[in-house]
């Protein structure tokens, strides 16, 4: 004899298993991910392994041919000092291949310009 | 008259707009978020000559390309870092950083971390 099976029903995708997913994935991200400013491309930041923690830097950048840049463009140490508050931190990202003696130089020109602290920020190796 | 409005069926929650915007949430936190650990390091620059009357290094350290100079010694970074102790337990406090030849910025700030690690001293950087 033969039966005839009664066909499944037709439920549809599973959405709340999927949605489980993608909200631990969320969760995930934003616990573990810290968001970054933009930074000018091609810029490898110095690397270190035993400096203190610091967050992102946001501000200055200097290329491995010495130009100074912010977000928004090139700038000067003057352009760049006089947006600054007297007496501030200053946090400078260089290049890694950026001659030592331009970063001294920078670094000098900033201190003269009213900077209390120059602080270069370094990428932390693992 | 009294009419009897129909009654509604419950309808469940669209779940399909909800998943949208998790879906921007996420694909926004993906692309913007970076794994990328940072740190820092000072660094006290002088130019040559205008600090130097008021304060006089105890040490000289030039860097070069192909090692260190200690007070005129050359020496590899290993012994330069023990010289560096050395001369700290004898009662140094202040130490001048400069360069000699093509250095990269990034010679110079693992020079400069490492003296600020293993040693105490007040360290200048200068042109």
């Amino acid at each position: 004899m033969r039966l005839t099976r009664p066909k499944p029903a037709n439920r549809g995708e599973p959405t709340i298993a999927l949605i489980n997913i993608v909200f631990l994935m969320l969760i995930f991200f934003l616990i573990a991910g810290t968001l970054v400013p933009p930074q000018p491309e091609q810029l490898e930041l110095i690397a270190t392994s035993e400096a203190e923690n610091a967050p992102p830097p946001d501000t200055l950048f200097i290329n491995s041919d010495g130009e100074l840049m912010q977000a928004s463009g090139p700038v000067t140490v003057e352009e760049f000092m006089a947006a600054q508050d007297e007496g501030s931190t200053i946090r400078l990202a260089a290049d890694r291949n950026l001659a030592a003696a331009r970063l001294i130089e920078v670094a000098a020109k900033l201190r003269e310009a009213g900077a209390h602290r120059v602080v270069v920020v370094t990428e932390r190796a693992r | 008259m009294r009419i009897e409005t129909p009654v509604r069926r419950r309808r469940p929650i669209g779940l399909t707009s909800l998943i949208d915007v998790i879906f921007l949430l996420l694909l926004f936190f993906m692309l913007s978020s970076s794994f990328t650990r940072f740190a820092q390091v000072e660094i006290t620059a002088g130019i040559q000559g205008a600090s130097a009357a008021s304060s006089r290094p105890d040490i000289i350290i030039r860097l070069m390309e192909d090692g260190w100079q200690v007070n005129g010694e050359t020496l590899p970074e290993d012994a330069a870092m023990t010289r560096l102790s050395e001369l700290q337990a004898a009662g140094a406090q202040k130490a001048a950083l400069t360069l000699r030849g093509e250095v990269t910025s990034q010679a110079l700030i693992d020079a400069v971390e490492a003296i600020n690690t293993k040693t105490t001293l007040q360290l200048t950087v200068a042109n």
